[in-house]
């Protein structure tokens, strides 16, 4: 199994009527809610949890795109990769998402991950996203173009890494009369890919066709079973190879306590709390904007939503919760990877307005004690 | 009473519904699910023939490709009007469709009679208007008409299908009207437009302000007729009154 370090970076304050009075914690909460000066010892501390990953033998830690939010303070996911290159020895640095549809210029994207697997000396896993919707009114972008840009930016970016420059790009989306990155990746062809999904079969089939790994975030388990099983199927039967676990990872919530699962449950209920009732406060219309999705989706995203109103909010652990003694995270950490074939786990200490004492206890206790005990076959190479 | 037909056109397949008889009317429709043959469409269809198709990407259909922009309409339109071989129809349109027919005008104007415009969009405005791409659809439909049920559209407690039907209308409006819910070039192409042209607005507008259409109607050359009770969409909140108007409009250019 792989173990990566999940971060979304939240911001701790946000107002506790932050649904009645603003309608959302994204693109309208106003800034004026952020305290910079707070917003430096968070980073600190943020970039520290991520760093001490590194210490204690993840594979790799984890940044993220968001944009205009107190959800995820990272909207430059390639700015944090850069504070983790000197902070970190030996974990990658998965960067879960670009938005690549999000950039008038996807070379950016190229140049600047070329930049990260050169400096970091090949340790960058380059994540591709679309960005959800919200990213789209925040960024003045027409959602219906998203999947065309998504696309279109992916190819051209892979191919700006992996054939000689200049060369001329003249597509639907972006034009460029001379393509010719430097620098170029040290990874050869070119840093591995992965790609989220929220169960398209465009994209599953897409992501199976590239052989690229799906990293679910907030998935429940009885879904992600379905977004692997599409995957496998399409890999055996549309394109000839077999798909093993290390096309498959996805997030959880761990929480570590000596004293057992309620003591632990109760310890980290207020924080999951407040990320499901402040930080996630999403509505449907900023969540998937007119023309995000096919209709047929939005359909979906429609049943999606009216269970979640009925389920308490989003699914923050696949599986059995990681949540209790170390004995009890390792055995179902176990079994919840077992359970959908899955080869990685995105471990998410830090959760809404957790603080930074009660993340690194939690953290201590799964290196010392969690760890050691794990079956760490490596299964990305 | 009225029927449905597909007719092949360059840019795609139009479905067109028409009813009545008279001289032809170009009815285009407006935003949020509201193409179909209603109360104001048989009022119409006393005195002319009506012919009423669904923009391509509304309707229940997802966005085309080949939309780029307002002007995509303008050209399938001048080719449905060929097609059906519609000699200088009254074109009336209603906001969004009120959008295209000020196109269609600017382009072709040789091609139609004269146009009447509910509450029609596409002009900058100096003050922001109101962003229904991030609104909740039954807000959504509070801006657009007073006689539109919100509820029904709201997607935790009303009708699923109902909902993705408006949703997927916004779609394509999306991508017409993301950026700027208007076209810069509306400006200086207006004096195009050169036929007699009707604007009326509802008193109850919540979407554009009064001062929106007065500058619409200059920029146009255009009569503007206010209509009490009313709100955005004006045929769908006073079918009467709307058909009414457009007959009167009408006689005045038979004179």
């Amino acid at each position: 199994m792989e173990l990566f370090a999940f971060h979304l970076m939240p911001y701790p304050n946000i107002d506790p009527e932050v649904r009645e009075k603003y309608s959302s914690a994204w693109v309208v909460y106003p800034n004026s809610e952020y305290d910079p000066v707070l917003g430096q010892s968070l980073y600190s501390e943020y970039l520290d949890q991520l760093a001490f990953a590194d210490q204690i033998g993840f594979d790799a830690v984890v940044v993220n795109e968001h944009h205009q939010n107190a959800y995820g303070l990272m909207p430059s996911p390639n700015i944090m990769a850069s504070a983790l290159i000197s902070r970190t020895k030996n974990a990658k640095i998965a960067i879960l998402g670009n938005g690549i549809a999000l950039r008038d210029n996807p070379l950016r994207v190229a140049e600047e991950v070329a930049m990260l697997d050169v400096m970091s000396g090949g340790r960058v896993l380059s994540g591709f996203v679309r960005g959800i919707g919200a990213e789209y009114h925040s960024m003045g972008l027409d959602p219906t173009r998203s999947r065309s840009r998504f696309f279109e930016a992916h190819d051209l970016i892979i191919k700006a890494w992996t054939e000689p420059g200049p060369f001329e790009w003249d597509g639907d989306n972006f034009q460029f009369r001379y393509v010719n990155v430097w620098p170029r990746p040290l990874q050869q062809p070119h840093p591995p890919i992965f790609v989220p999904s929220q169960g398209s079969s465009e994209t599953l089939k897409w992501a199976a066709q590239h052989r690229y790994p799906l990293a679910c975030t907030f998935v429940p388990m009885e879904r992600l079973k379905q977004f692997y099983d599409r995957y496998r199927q399409y890999a055996s039967e549309d394109f000839g190879y077999e798909a093993g676990p290390e096309k498959f990872g996805f997030t959880s919530i761990v929480y570590v306590h000596p004293d057992g699962e309620e003591a632990a449950a109760a310890e980290i209920e207020p924080h999951i709390k407040y990320f499901k009732e402040r930080a996630f406060t999403l509505p449907l219309p900023t969540f998937f904007p007119p023309g995000y999705t096919a209709p047929e989706s939005y359909k979906t995203r429609i049943e999606i939503a009216r269970e979640l109103a009925n389920t308490g909010g989003p699914t923050l652990t696949a599986g059995e919760p990681l949540i209790g003694t170390p004995e009890q995270v390792g055995e179902r950490l176990e079994r919840n990877l077992a359970a959908c074939g899955a080869g990685t786990l995105m471990a998410q200490f830090q959760v809404g307005d957790m603080p930074h004492g009660k993340v690194m206890r939690s953290m201590e206790l799964f290196a010392n004690e969690v760890m050691p005990y794990l079956s760490r076959d490596k299964v990305i190479s | 009473m009225s029927e449905t037909f597909s007719i092949d056109l360059p840019s795609q397949p139009a479905r067109v519904q028409r009813g009545g008889e008279g001289p032809p009317l170009l009815l285009l429709h407006s935003e949020a699910n509201t193409s179909a043959w209603s109360e104001f469409h048989d009022r119409l269809a006393a005195n002319f023939e009506v012919f009423a198709p669904i923009h391509p990407g509304f309707g229940g259909e997802e966005t085309p490709d080949w939309l780029v922009d307002m002007s995509d309409l303008a050209f399938h339109y001048k080719d449905l009007l060929k097609s059906l071989e519609l000699d200088r129809p009254l074109v009336v349109g209603t906001s969004i469709g009120a959008w295209i027919a000020s196109d269609l005008a600017i382009h072709f104007s040789s091609l139609i009679k004269g146009m009447v415009l509910f509450g029609p969009i596409g002009l900058r405005s100096p003050e922001p208007l109101p962003d229904l791409f991030i609104k909740q659809l039954p807000e959504v439909l509070g801006y657009l008409a007073n006689s539109l049920d919100g509820s029904q559209v709201d997607p935790m407690t009303g009708d699923a299908d109902l909902a993705t039907a408006v949703w997927t209308d916004l779609a394509t409006q999306a991508r017409l009207m993301w950026k700027r819910n208007y076209d810069p070039r509306l400006r200086g192409r207006a004096h195009h437009a050169d036929c007699p042209i009707m604007v009326a607005v509802g008193d109850q507008d919540r979407l554009t302000p009064l001062s929106y259409a007065e500058a619409y109607a200059e920029l146009f050359d255009a009569s503007l007729t206010t209509i009490t009770g009313a709100g955005h969409l004006v045929p769908l909140d006073d079918p009467a009154a709307a058909a009414a108007l457009v007959n009167s409009f009408y006689l005045t250019l038979e004179k």
